[in-house]
């Protein structure tokens, strides 16, 4: 009876701190209007690979997935139509 | 031990499908309650980008970065308790699920610390609220925000670690088989949810306006 960690948690684990002092040290540096999307895709490359690796959905079949997704689908367009608003005002 | 499926399930493997399904759509409901927060907060980031920025730069930054390495390894425990009580070894898996709610333990007290120091800042929106600089109100805004969404979070995390304590116990008492271990996996999903909502309000909260 084996109880050491699966090699794919460990690298998972080992990216997700590489990617956390990635960012850190991005948002050092003066990149001007690309430091939060930077900073938004490191984010969202951390949560695919909870998602993916620590969540198990990479092993499910798409029914889980259609689930797992769903909430984000509905979040996308809830910031979607928001943006369309707010992007689109006339200054006063 | 329930080793056989309750009378709605054909076998073990369908009951255990559906838990996980069920806590997806608990999931998906969190996500929604959490975009509600960001997208406040995003409308007034984009309103009043420099103040945002400014308010930013006064988050602890070192106690956020410790406190993301923390959850994330808590959630690796986890992950790694939930890959090994599948093959049997439940009592080293409840070492592990015990080490992760000592992990989520050690996030609240950083988090108590960090709230100490910005209530000495008079950081927190109230009759004492002082922001020096022409971003005081937006300041308030972005403080607000701060405030309840890791306010929220913390719950979440205080939660999650009743949850993992109450899961590591009945692990210990051998309730947790290779054939029966939904409940395991279902609280993992959970804990790894809490995990990756701070990872966004980690980038939220604590990057902004580093660089002026």
């Amino acid at each position: 009876m084996s109880w050491y960690p699966p090699r794919a948690l460990v690298f998972s684990w080992l990216g997700l701190l590489g990617l956390l002092g990635l960012t850190v040290f991005t948002a050092y540096q003066s990149l001007g209007a690309f430091n939060t999307p930077i900073a938004l895709a490191i984010a969202s490359c951390k949560a695919l690979l909870i998602a993916a690796v620590f969540m198990e959905l990479r092993e499910h079949n798409a029914l889980t997935i259609a689930f797992a997704s769903a909430g984000f689908f509905w979040l996308a367009i809830m910031l979607w139509l928001a943006f369309s608003d707010y992007s689109t005002r006339p200054a006063l | 031990m329930p080793e056989t499926p309750a009378f709605q399930f054909v076998d073990l493997r369908q009951q255990h499908e559906v838990a996980q399904l069920g806590m997806w759509v608990f999931l998906a409901t969190e996500v929604l309650f959490f975009g509600g927060l960001i997208l406040g907060y995003s409308v007034y980031r984009f309103m009043y980008p420099e103040g945002f920025a400014d308010a930013a730069r006064h988050t602890q930054i070192a106690i956020g970065s410790a406190n993301t390495a923390i959850l994330l390894t808590s959630s690796f425990f986890v992950a790694w308790a939930v890959s090994i009580v599948r093959l049997g070894a439940d009592r080293v898996a409840a070492i592990l699920l015990a080490a992760a709610a000592a992990l989520g333990c050690v996030f609240l007290v950083l988090k108590g610390i960090e709230y100490k120091v910005e209530y000495d800042e008079h950081l927190v929106p109230g009759y004492f609220f002082t922001f020096g600089g022409p971003n005081a109100t937006s300041a308030w805004l972005f403080f607000s925000f701060y405030f309840v969404a890791t306010a929220i979070h913390a719950l979440h995390v205080a939660i999650g670690i009743m949850v993992l304590i109450f899961i590591a116990l009945k692990a210990r008492c051998g309730a947790y088989s290779a054939r029966y271990h939904a409940p395991v996996t279902v609280a993992g999903l959970y804990w790894h949810f809490v995990d990756l909502v701070w990872v966004f309000l980690f980038a939220l909260i604590y990057l902004p306006g580093r660089t002026s």
